[in-house]
């Protein structure tokens, strides 16, 4: 199944999405700092069962229009809504990846009528004050410099983050979308250490599936939200790195398939 | 400024639209996008110029072919996409491979383009291309510690006399690693074509724009000569990466030449 991209309008400007299936509508929200190119393996398998994936690119990354200031998680969730419309969907199941992860948590909280069901996957499920820390450290991009070497740092930066364990084609195209996201590409972290996750989290009404797995840094943090709503299912999953969802497609959008077509 | 798909015999084509006015439809070279137009866009739509600029099949986010294709073939895509747009006689401007493109689009499509600009018309004796084409393509494959970056850093940076700005470089290798293996079927197409056949046939009002710190100045006094009717403007220094680096300066000789105070 082929994969067609598009635009919709949305309240930052133009929401470039990439699209596949015509089964279940679900919404799959990134992490940072990638596009909706690290869905690219999972939509065709999405698609061949049974649901109709949409990634798109968050606003600020991607091809999607960078927003005038640095949005909160909230402000990122109002794009599901404006996403619904342009394809003249009521409700969609909502799926999210680290930073994707937040946001899904926020649309679920702001919107539970729209969402019918909820995956959410390394959720940034942090107490205040380990918010406040995250927040409180430097961030901005890596300036471009004249021998190239921005390029190895941020290569290396996506490498130590999953121990050398990544696929170099994932870390390839995170490494693309860092540069792709520009000056402003700090505004996703920036929104997701910003964020009372815990509340939202307790609000949640909509059915959800929690994706866990080990290799993964934000993995206690699922263990946290998995103690925090045992109500939710729990899939926890050995190995991978943060770039699970790329690298093992196929594993992951079987997961996802089964329990967004599960009646 | 407005992004947007449209369907291409190769499949999607991905553009970037800004500005009202006479339509200048914007072919790059290989290999970036029509993000190369970004800065020039601009200006060109102050002056009152609407600006179509279009990502080449296999380049930025448009679909590419499996297999290499032709001049001619790029030239059919773009038929396509100015039908699609129902565009009226557009002018089409296009640099180095954009210039093939257009050369060969203006002269299958005779009385379809109102005004062609060719910027680094790439005219080469046939030892020149036979020559270029037997060289080995750059091995794009990831390597671990990410040097397969960094090593096509120093031959962007060779090849513009490190004189092209670090910001023309960046942007061109993240295009060159965005297009991925198949990067190499734009130069490939570019140099099995003789454009000198189709550029003596034109019928279409021509400018020829060079740039003395371009590669392909040299060739000015030849064609001048295969076609002393056409119109000639040169501009000082500058590298290959003039359209995005210089693109004030740029813009200002175009909208002049279209507007008719060229002097």
């Amino acid at each position: 199944m082929t994969i067609k991209r598009g635009y919709a309008d949305g309240p930052f400007g133009q929401l470039h999405y990439e699209e596949a299936g015509d089964g279940v509508p679900m919404i799959l929200l990134h992490q940072m700092v990638q596009s909706a190119v690290q869905f690219r393996p999972a939509l065709p398998l999405l698609a061949k069962q049974g649901v109709r994936a949409i990634a798109v690119d968050l606003p600020g990354y991607g091809m999607s229009a960078t927003p005038d200031h640095a949005p909160t998680t909230d402000e990122y969730a109002s794009i599901v809504p404006a996403l619904l419309s342009h394809f003249g969907l009521d409700k969609a199941a909502v799926c999210g990846h680290h930073t994707g992860a937040s946001i899904a948590v926020a649309v679920a909280h702001r919107y539970p009528d729209i969402v019918s069901k909820l995956v959410i996957q390394g959720v940034p499920y942090f107490s205040a004050e380990e918010m406040a820390e995250h927040a409180a450290r430097p961030h901005g991009a890596e300036p471009v410099v004249n021998d190239g070497s921005h390029f190895n740092k941020v290569w290396d930066r996506y490498q130590g983050a999953g121990k050398g364990e990544s696929s170099t084609d994932s870390i390839q195209w995170s490494v693309l979308c860092y540069f792709m996201a520009g000056e402003t590409e700090w505004h996703g972290h920036n929104a997701v250490f910003n964020y009372d996750i815990m509340p939202a989290v307790e609000a949640i009404k909509a059915p959800t599936l929690l994706i866990s797995n080990t290799g993964d840094m934000l993995s206690p943090q699922d263990q946290n939200l998995a103690a925090a709503r045992p109500d939710f299912e729990f899939k926890k999953i050995d190995g991978g790195t943060f770039q699970y969802v790329y690298d093992d497609a196929e594993a992951w959008a079987s997961i996802v398939a089964e329990y967004a077509t599960r009646s | 400024m407005r992004k947007y798909y449209v369907d291409g015999p190769m499949g999607q084509v991905h553009i970037r639209e800004q500005g009202e006015g006479p339509a200048l439809v914007l072919l790059h070279q290989t290999a970036w996008s029509s993000l190369q137009f970004k800065n020039a866009m601009p200006p060109l739509a102050a002056r009152g110029i609407r600006c179509i600029a279009i990502d080449t099949p296999g380049f930025g986010m448009s679909d590419g072919p499996d297999t290499p294709p032709t001049v001619t073939d790029y030239a059919d895509s773009l038929a396509a996409v100015i039908e699609a747009l129902d565009l009226d006689r557009p002018m089409v401007l296009g640099h180095h491979t954009g210039a093939s493109i257009a050369t060969s689009f203006a002269a299958a499509y005779p009385g379809v383009v109102d005004k062609l600009f060719l910027h680094g018309v790439p005219i080469y004796t046939e030892e020149e291309r036979a020559q270029r084409l037997s060289k080995p393509h750059y091995d794009q494959t990831p390597r671990e510690d990410g040097s397969h970056i960094t090593d096509r850093w120093g031959i962007a940076n060779t090849v513009s006399g490190n004189k092209a700005a670090p910001e023309a470089i960046h942007w061109s290798l993240v295009h060159f690693f965005w297009a991925g293996p198949n990067e190499w079927f734009g130069h490939h197409a570019a140099f099995k074509y003789d454009i000198e056949v189709d550029f003596k046939a034109l019928v279409t009002p021509t400018v020829v724009i060079s740039n003395s710190g371009d590669v392909l100045h040299r060739k000015m006094p030849y064609l001048q000569e295969l076609r002393p009717d056409f119109t000639y403007a040169s501009i000082e220094g500058g590298t290959f990466h003039i359209v995005f680096e210089d693109a004030e300066r740029w813009a200002a000789l175009v909208a002049d030449h279209i507007l008719g105070e060229s002097g």
